[in-house]
């Protein structure tokens, strides 16, 4: 199997089937990211989409030198930030969870409830701290990662982080107690 | 993984110092195992509590849809190509008719502009005795001077070899 870094050196070199082996490997954590950062499907998608698309644009300049994941988390960061800068506070639109089987309705309506407050907390925290407890907590990317994704050091993002982490917490301390 | 060999890396766990295989065998217990997400909110309330939370499943034909824009971006790129034979395959007969009639009245219409075009009279002037004033129809250089470009041009245009050249 080829690693992503060949893959992208095959996409600069004009290979679009070697893009298309990169979107099948990575649209699910790009989606996971867009959608805890947005809250909203159908935003969350247009930024995963467009990521991707950066991804092509930037074909031609990439250098293997970091991994692509943290190349791609790197686009997804940026577009995120913008695109939470532009946006007016509007309904989002979330999905449904996966339906486990195993659970009952009762257990299914508490885990939506559960998922909604922490997505809820997620969204009323500014835009950096939610990136980074995203990329930190849902993705597991280490202070470098994260640093390199983010553009800062990774001093300034282990103090972002413990930052995010303060803003959430009473958020969350219903969760906590249970 | 078992709780035991869970435990023992939750700490490593919850600063992401662990493989990202590793992450992903602890994340799936995590989200089975109360007890050891329990263990995890100790060392890091908030990663006990995101860490079985569950993102919907990505949309239905998402990567189709990234596949067909980069397509589009990348013709964009490159310019409008024209594929003739696409092109024949994807139109109608009458359509065919057409470009059929089209490309032969072109032809015919650059042969009768260049039949028309020929000299009149059809024929060279006898050797030695050919006035290519008259003959080719250079009225305009009637008043050139000897040893000018137009006057040799004139000489070079009036002489004639065996073959009537």
């Amino acid at each position: 199997m080829r690693s992503d870094e060949d893959l992208m050196l095959a996409v600069r070199d004009g290979d679009l089937d070697a893009f298309g082996q990169i979107v099948l490997r990575h649209q699910a954590e790009a989606w996971r990211v867009a959608y805890r950062f947005t809250g909203d499907a159908a935003e969350a998608e247009d930024l995963a989409q467009e990521a991707f698309l950066k991804v092509l644009d930037a074909a031609a300049r990439y250098e293997p030198t970091a991994t692509f994941r943290t190349f791609l988390f790197r686009i997804l960061n940026r577009l995120c930030i913008d695109h939470a800068r532009k946006k007016r506070p509007t309904v989002t639109d979330s999905l449904p969870l996966s339906i486990d089987n195993a659970l009952s309705p009762s257990q299914q309506a508490a885990e939506a409830e559960r998922d909604a407050l922490i997505q809820g907390a997620l969204n009323a925290l500014a835009p950096d701290y939610r990136m980074v407890l995203v990329l930190r907590y849902i993705e597991g990317l280490s202070a470098t990662e994260m640093a390199d994704a983010m553009g800062r050091s990774t001093k300034a993002v282990e103090r972002l982080l413990a930052r995010a982490k303060t803003a959430l917490e009473p958020r969350l301390k219903g969760l906590f107690e249970s | 993984m078992h709780c035991k060999d869970v435990q023992g890396q939750l700490k490593a766990f919850a600063s992401s110092q662990v493989r990202v295989d590793t992450r992903q065998r602890i994340q799936a217990h995590l989200t089975e195992c109360a007890a050891c997400r329990t263990a995890l909110g100790r060392i890091d309330p908030v990663a006990g509590v995101l860490a079985d939370v569950q993102t919907p499943p990505i949309p239905p034909g998402f990567a189709a849809r990234v596949m067909t824009a980069a397509r589009r971006r990348r013709q964009a790129e490159s310019g409008p190509t024209w594929d003739l034979l696409r092109w024949w395959q994807l139109t109608s007969a009458p359509m065919h008719l057409a470009a059929a009639a089209v490309l032969v009245i072109g032809l015919a219409a650059g042969w009768m502009m260049g039949w028309s075009a020929a000299p009149s009279t059809g024929q060279m002037a006898p050797a030695g005795q050919s006035d290519p004033l008259s003959t080719y129809q250079l009225d305009v250089l009637s008043e050139a001077p000897n040893g000018s470009l137009a006057g040799s041009y004139l000489t070079l245009v009036a002489t004639t070899n065996e073959g009537g050249y």
